[in-house]
C-alpha cells in the first residue's frame, strides 16, 4: 500500500521551475514587508469578568450583546480515552482474507487476540514442496534500518525480535511449517522483519494496525504484507519487490470485565476568554478551562483545529477570515490556561496585505456577530 | 530583518518544495492553489525570524504552517471554484487514478495524516507533535481515513 501512495503521490507536481517558486517568494516577501511599514495598530480587547459572568449565570452568550459564546468557538476539546483502564479483547476471527502465496510458500493466518496493549497474531507459513522449513539454512542477523534498535535472529528454526514495542516468535512445527507469533506494541506502526531463507528471504512486512469503533462494535484490523524476494532489505525498501500480498483480518472481540471502555468520546469544557488582541496581521486569543474530572495525565487534551467560522468584521461589512492557529496551554492544578493565534490576511493579486485593524468593528463566531470595544 | 538569505532559501526549496506541494496539494487538490500556497510557505520562512538547529526543523516548521495555509484557503473565499477535469497527472492504471480521487474525496485532515504516514514516512507520534495533537487522535484518524479509502475502494473493485 505504502508503494502505492509513494508512486501517487510522486506524480504530483507543480508547474513551476525552482527559480520561478525562489522568485516569487522574494517578491512575496517584498510586498508583505512594505505593507508593515505602512500599518502599526493594536487593538486588545479585554472581555474576561463579562464572561465569566455569562458562564456563571448560564446565559447563551449569542444572546448577549458583546459576550462570546465559548462553545460554539472551540467546540469539544477533551478526548476521554482514559489509557488506564484495563480491558480484554476476545473474539473469533470473521471476514480473514488471505491474498498470500507464492510458487514456494504458504502463509496462513491462524488467529489474532490481544489486550489493551498488546495485539497478538499468529501466522504459519509453509513450503508448498512439503519440505520443513527447518531445512533452510540459518542468516544473519540483519540489522534495521528503519529502526535502529531491532535486530532479528534465526536460530535452530525459532526466530526472535526484540523491540520496545516490538517482537516476535517463530516456532518449526511437527508438519514442518512455521509459527510466527508476533506480539504488536500498541505505539509501533510498522516494521520489516527479514528472516534470511535458503535461495529465498521472506519478508513480512506488518503494514499497519488500527483501531475502528461504530455502532456494531469495536474493530481491530491488521494489515499483514508477505514479501517473497530474493532482494535485501535495502533493495526492497528502495525499490520495487515482489508483488506484495495482503493479509486482512478483522475480530469484533467481547470487552471482558466491567471496566468501561472509552474510545475517544469528545467532551466540551466551559472556557473563558479573558483576552482578543488584533492587529494588523494577526491576533491572539487568551482564556482558560478546568479540566475538573478529567485528568491531565489520563485524557488527551484535543487541539483546537475544530469546524470554526470566525471572521473580523469591518465597518464597510467586509468579512476578513480568521483561522485559529497555533496554540500554547499551561497547566497549574486543575486550571488550563491557553493562547491561541488568530491568522488572517488580505490578498489581491496573489500578494499578502496587512489588514486596517482600526475599521474592524466586530468578530463573528458560527454565525454569532459580538462587537469589539 | 530577515535573518535568512535568498542563497539559504534557495536550498530549503531545493530541498522541500516537493514536500509542501504535495502536501497542499492532498490538502487543496488542485495545482494552482497548491502552488500559491507554496509560494506563500517560502515567503513566510523567508521572512520569519526563527532559528533552525537543524534541516529537520525547517522541514517541520514548513508542514506546519503549509497544513495552516491550506486549511485557511479551505476556509476562505478566495478558493478558486474550478472543475478539476483537467488535472494533468499521469496514471499508469485505473487503479492509481481511482486512488487519487480517493484520497482527494477525503477530508482535509484525513488527508494530511494519509500523505504525512505513507509518503513523508513520519509515525503517528511524529505527525502528533506536527499537528499539536495526540498519538491516540492520529491513530484514529489514520484508521478512519484508511477505512474511508478502503471503502471508497472497494465499491469500484480496485482494493
Amino acid at each position: 500500500m505504502r508503494k502505492e501512495y509513494n508512486r501517487l503521490f510522486d506524480k504530483i507536481t507543480s508547474s513551476m521551475s525552482d527559480k520561478e517558486l525562489l522568485e516569487a517568494a522574494l517578491r512575496k516577501a517584498e510586498n508583505m514587508k512594505s505593507e508593515k511599514k505602512t500599518i502599526n495598530i493594536r487593538k486588545p480587547i479585554i472581555i474576561a469578568c463579562a464572561a465569566v459572568a455569562v458562564l456563571a449565570c448560564g446565559v447563551t452568550a449569542a444572546a448577549v450583546t458583546g459576550l462570546l459564546d465559548f462553545d460554539t468557538l472551540f467546540g469539544n476539546r477533551i478526548v476521554a480515552e482514559n489509557e488506564q483502564l484495563g480491558y480484554e479483547l476476545i473474539g473469533d476471527a470473521h471476514d480473514v482474507v488471505i491474498t498470500c502465496s507464492d510458487n514456494n510458500y504458504n502463509v496462513a493466518l491462524n488467529g489474532v487476540t490481544g489486550n489493551a496493549n498488546t495485539i497478538i497474531a499468529s501466522v504459519e507459513v509453509s513450503r508448498k514442496d512439503g519440505g520443513s522449513m527447518s531445512e533452510l539454512s540459518r542468516s544473519h542477523d540483519i540489522s534495521m534500518p528503519d529502526f535502529r534498535d531491532v535486530k532479528l535472529s534465526y536460530d535452530n528454526g525459532a526466530v526472535d525480535a526484540k523491540h520496545l514495542n516490538l517482537g516476535y516468535e517463530g516456532e518449526i512445527t511437527d508438519k514442518g511449517s512455521v509459527i510466527y507469533t508476533f506480539e504488536i506494541g500498541m505505539q509501533r506502526e510498522d516494521f520489516v522483519s527479514d528472516v534470511g531463507l535458503t535461495g529465498k528471504r521472506i519478508f513480512v512486512l506488518l503494514e499497519d494496525y488500527g483501531f475502528t469503533s461504530d455502532a456494531d462494535g469495536f474493530d481491530i484490523q491488521i494489515e499483514f504484507t508477505y514479501i517473497p524476494s530474493e532482494k535485501s532489505l535495502e533493495q526492497l525498501v528502495a525499490a520495487d519487490a515482489s508483488v506484495p500480498c495482503e493479509i486482512l483480518y478483522n475480530i469484533n472481540p467481547v470487552i471482558d470485565g466491567a471496566a468501561e471502555l472509552h474510545t475517544g468520546r469528545d467532551i466540551p469544557l466551559e472556557t473563558v476568554i479573558t483576552a482578543i488582541d488584533i492587529r494588523p496581521n494577526e491576533g491572539a486569543l487568551s482564556g482558560s478551562f478546568e479540566l475538573g474530572e478529567y485528568s491531565w495525565e489520563e485524557y488527551s487534551i484535543n487541539t483546537f483545529m475544530c469546524n470554526n467560522e470566525v471572521f473580523l468584521i469591518k465597518s464597510d461589512g467586509t468579512e476578513i477570515p480568521v483561522f485559529l492557529g497555533g496554540y500554547n496551554m499551561h497547566r497549574d492544578g486543575d486550571t488550563v490556561t491557553f493562547t491561541m493565534s488568530l491568522e488572517y490576511r488580505l490578498m489581491s493579486e496573489a500578494t499578502e496585505h496587512a489588514i486596517d485593524i482600526s475599521a474592524v468593528t466586530a468578530i463573528s463566531i458560527n454565525g454569532a456577530e459580538y462587537p469589539l470595544a | 530583518m530577515n535573518s535568512m538569505t535568498e542563497a539559504q532559501l534557495e536550498h530549503y526549496i531545493l530541498q522541500y518544495r516537493a514536500t509542501v506541494f504535495r502536501l497542499a496539494y492532498s490538502i487543496v487538490k488542485n495545482r494552482e492553489d497548491a502552488d500559491d500556497i507554496t509560494q506563500d510557505a517560502f515567503m513566510r520562512l523567508y521572512i520569519s525570524e526563527v532559528s533552525f538547529e537543524r534541516d529537520d526543523n525547517v522541514k517541520a516548521w514548513l508542514i506546519r504552517v503549509t497544513i495552516n495555509l491550506a486549511k485557511d484557503l479551505l476556509k476562505s473565499g478566495w478558493r478558486r471554484h474550478r472543475a478539476e477535469l483537467t488535472e494533468d497527472i499521469p496514471f499508469e492504471s485505473r487503479r492509481e487514478e481511482q486512488l487519487l480521487d480517493s484520497v482527494k474525496k477525503l477530508k482535509a485532515d484525513y488527508s494530511i495524516i494519509i500523505y504525512l504516514f505513507y509518503y513523508e514516512r513520519y509515525t503517528v507520534n511524529e505527525i502528533a507533535q506536527l499537528r499539536n495533537t495526540t498519538s491516540a487522535a492520529v491513530r484514529t484518524k489514520l484508521t478512519r481515513a484508511r477505512a474511508q479509502l478502503r471503502k471508497m475502494l472497494s465499491k469500484e473493485d480496485l482494493f
